[in-house]
């Protein structure tokens, strides 16, 4: 897994040129992208949500594209429109936006249910279907949404469907002190960070390392503390959703990619918690009167995590 | 403490005592009362005895198997018993005839009798292997050790060590409680029947020997903490001695036993007799005075009235309604029967529809595996086929020979999967046993580091819990980061780690846990020391 380390290395180094102090969040992007996963990022405005999503998508060679959305966009600015053509007499499909490898879907709830249903098939199926034709999607496709989970005007909470499709859930956060400092500091020089990001990887390199990630060991009894965890959120009485079997898919998959990315060849419990709030956190849902009093899904991830045994220790203790 | 005793204790000694205490007990308790009240009443088949043992070498498996996989619930032995209680009753319906005749009803002094003893008997195998259990749990945290380190980790384990004192002292009481009920029993029969026979004071010098015996292995076993807490082993004076008492308290119970059954009962069984009876006379109930009536002046018109026949039109609708509520009642009782029974085989299947079971059968393959072994037959059929034409074809080729190469053919394929199979659970097992001993180790280290203040959870990650370590221990921290990659190796990779590095994990933990704990300092501990091996 030296490979997927050393090629984990130089991206990070290349995201972290223009974004700081959030290797975390820079982490989870990767383990996305190797896992073919989509992102969603959320957090307060101007905590780098977009910087974070084009750092990655330029790091990465392959076409890359930028979607802002508004309360009037339209599926058929997302997905293409066929076009009337009068030299030939025929209509002409004109691909929309969504046809690349990298599509960055900017502020994702200010777009109406109606377009964020059109981005449905292309998250869970690498097609879209226009005018009844179905079209695939370039190989890869990743998309990196970002929403604000503050503003409520004028915005369209995501339907649960549509998290279930995000591989992960990554929150930004406020940057440390000395993070913030680089940040303005980088703001004397002339061309902005974001614009010298050059790509230090190409598409295929990225396929490449999908195969690998999948090589990754996954022993016995993570299998199964993957699914103790799961099960949990299907039995807490304060969750009215527990997490699908997509959810249980993402978690495995992310611990590979994890642990890839660590430069192991094998799943630890470690990567399966470090992983695992991204995972979850949007696949659940809380009963209202939990969330009336003040409890959030991170810290009901949290709760879960603390009552599910570590094996082989917690045997063996 | 060296580990082959331990293996004796744990694999030989314990499960012995679990199997014969209860045995012995139940044998010779169950023969006094036998003799005195129930020789006529409940017979018991002989073969009960073999089946006794079976059910404690049973138990005894069972729960060496639960400790070896660290399964603490007490729903998996649950389910054993009732498996046990379950099969003895259907072979003591087939021994006894009853299913042979037809008759499916338990209800039976002869079925169950003999069930309740097995139920009794595999209750107290069960107790005393649990309380066993906590001696073997400490001795494992103190094993290999000697001399000042064994007094250190005596005391770093006392609580460890009281919980075992105190089952042994339980163990003790127990032995003790069934010695004097079975003691008592006996001096019953000596008093109440006559004559005596000769084989029960054999059984009886039998019981006081192996209560005895017993006895003296549970205070050896509390004496032998008590010597390794002084840093010492057990002095081979004292097992002699221990001995010698025993034997001569046997040799004296002989003494007084022998003569008092060599002379008539001291109470007669007709003062018994006339005792009872006198009992049953105060104790009766008084009978109800029923008056008959005599027909007299039959034609009255009073005595018609008196006895007239109920108007049967009147009687119908009551008896409907009786009818109605007696089905009903029926009704109830095969519904709530119906409801345990489906409740117990729940119970009993639960754990072939568990999440783990599923697993393991998923990644056990068996369809996968029938569908590969039916290719491989049609493959093999087809081969065969192919050949059995060139056989034909070639006139060279004798068709005997052919035959046979077949038959070659398929035992090579049979034995080399054979072997493959072999060969993957030996693997399997092996690996088992190297993540258990890492375990066992990796526990000692938490041990180590929660009498220093940091404790463990169970939801915590190996890793995880060496890096608070490594805060509060900081120069160990370097020590500590390797362990835990070590044991991740271990524990989690597909394949093991070289040799020289298991023995570094193990070198490192007994490195680390022989030192103190020390207080956290106030430089953090992440820059200066966890620097050059934070991953």
């Amino acid at each position: 897994m030296a490979d997927v380390k050393a090629w984990a290395e130089r991206l990070r180094g290349s995201v972290e040129g223009a974004f700081f102090g959030k290797s975390d969040a820079v982490e989870r992007v990767l383990v996305a992208l190797l896992c073919r996963g989509h992102v969603l990022i959320e957090d307060v405005p101007g905590t780098g949500k977009t910087v974070l999503g084009r750092a990655v998508a330029k790091s990465i060679g392959g076409e890359f594209r930028q979607l802002q959305c508004t309360p009037d966009l339209l599926p058929a600015d997302v997905l293409g429109v066929s076009v009337f053509n009068p030299q030939t007499g025929e209509f002409d499909f004109r691909e929309g936006p969504i046809m690349t490898n990298m599509l960055l879907v900017d502020e994702i709830n200010r777009a109406t249910p109606r377009t964020q249903s059109a981005l449905l098939e292309a998250m869970a199926e690498g097609q879209v279907s226009v005018e009844g034709r179905s079209q695939p999607l370039p190989n890869p496709f990743v998309l990196i949404a970002t929403e604000s989970p503050v503003e409520s005007e004028d915005t369209f909470p995501l339907p649960e469907v549509q998290k279930d499709r995000f591989f992960l859930s990554i929150k930004i956060g406020y940057p440390s002190r000395e993070a913030e400092k680089s940040v303005i500091a980088m703001q004397r020089v002339i061309e902005p960070p974001l614009e010298r990001i050059v790509p230090v990887t190409g598409v295929d390199t990225l396929l490449e390392m999908q195969e690998a990630v999948m090589q990754v060991h996954v022993d016995p009894s993570i299998r199964r503390y993957i699914l103790a965890i799961i099960n949990k959120t299907r039995e807490d009485n304060r969750l009215m959703i527990g997490v699908s079997p997509r959810g249980s898919l993402a978690m495995f998959k992310g611990g590979q990619a994890l642990a890839a990315v660590r430069g192991r060849d094998f799943v630890t419990p470690e990567d399966v918690r470090d992983l695992a709030p991204s995972v979850l956190r949007k696949r659940l849902l809380l009963k209202s009167e939990h969330t009336a009093k003040g409890m959030t899904e991170d810290a009901a991830v949290e709760d879960l995590l603390e009552s599910v045994d570590v094996p082989p220790l917690a045997e063996a203790v | 403490m060296n580990p082959a005793r331990l293996r004796f204790y744990r694999n030989t000694l314990h499960p012995f005592l679990s199997i014969a205490i209860p045995f012995l007990l139940l044998l010779s308790v169950e023969t006094f009362v036998r003799a005195m009240v129930l020789h006529a009443v409940l017979p018991l088949p002989g073969y009960l005895w073999a089946v006794l043992l079976l059910v404690g070498v049973i138990q005894a498996v069972s729960a060496n198997r639960a400790a070896e996989e660290g399964t603490s619930s007490i729903a998996p032995r649950l389910r054993e018993l009732l498996l046990i209680l379950i099969g003895t009753l259907v072979l003591f319906m087939l021994a006894q005839g009853h299913l042979l005749r037809g008759d499916i009803n338990p209800a039976k002094g002869d079925v169950l009798y003999p069930l309740a003893l097995t139920f009794v008997y595999w209750v107290i195998a069960f107790g005393l292997h649990r309380n066993m259990r906590e001696r073997e749990a400490f001795l494992t945290l103190v094993v290999d050790q000697d001399g000042d380190q064994l007094k250190t980790a005596f005391r770093d384990y006392s609580e460890e060590a009281t919980t075992s004192s105190a089952r042994m002292r339980a163990l003790r009481r127990a032995i003790l409680w069934f010695q004097s009920l079975s003691l008592i029993a006996f001096l019953i029969l000596l008093i109440a029947v006559d004559p005596i026979e000769p084989w029960w004071t054999v059984l009886a010098l039998g019981h006081v020997g192996f209560g005895l015996v017993f006895l003296a292995i549970v205070n050896g076993f509390m004496e032998e903490q008590q010597h390794l807490g002084e840093g010492l082993p057990v002095p081979a004076a004292l097992q002699r001695r221990r001995v010698r008492a025993t034997v001569l308290t046997l040799l004296l119970t002989a003494v007084v036993v022998m003569p008092l059954t060599g002379r008539e009962a001291l109470l007669p069984a007709e003062a018994i007799g006339a005792f009872m009876e006198w009992l049953e006379e105060r104790l009766r109930l008084p009978e109800r005075e029923v008056k008959v009536r005599v027909r007299e002046g039959g034609d009255t018109e009073a005595f018609q009235e008196d006895f007239r026949e109920p108007d049967l039109g009147d009687l119908s609708g009551e008896r409907e309604e009786n009818d109605f509520l007696e089905r009903l009642v029926r009704i109830l009782l095969i519904s709530i029967g119906a409801l345990i029974l489906i409740g117990l085989l729940y119970f009993l299947v639960r754990p072939l529809l568990s999440r783990d079971y599923r697993e393991r059968l998923r990644q056990a393959r068996p369809l996968a595996r029938m569908a590969a072994a039916i290719g491989r037959f049609f493959a093999a059929f087809a081969d065969s086929v192919r050949r059995m034409i060139e056989a034909f074809a070639s006139s060279r080729r004798s068709l005997a020979r052919f035959g046979e190469s077949l038959v070659e053919r398929a035992r090579e394929r049979s034995a080399a999967r054979a072997a493959a199979r072999a060969r993957d659970a030996e693997l399997d097992k092996q690996r088992q046993r190297a993540i258990g001993q890492a375990s066992k180790a990796f526990v000692r280290l938490i041990r180590w580091a929660e009498r220093g203040g940091v404790p463990f959870r169970k939801w915590m990650g190996p890793m995880e819990y060496l890096m608070l370590v490594a805060e509060r221990s900081t120069s160990n921290a370097r020590a500590l980061m390797e362990i835990g990659t070590i044991f991740e190796q271990i524990a989690y990779a597909a394949s093991d780690p070289p040799q020289e590095r298991s023995q570094t994990y193990y070198n490192l933990i007994k490195e680390v846990t022989r030192q103190r704990m020390q207080e956290p300092q106030s430089t953090p501990a992440s820059d200066a020391s966890l620097a050059p091996v934070a991953r």
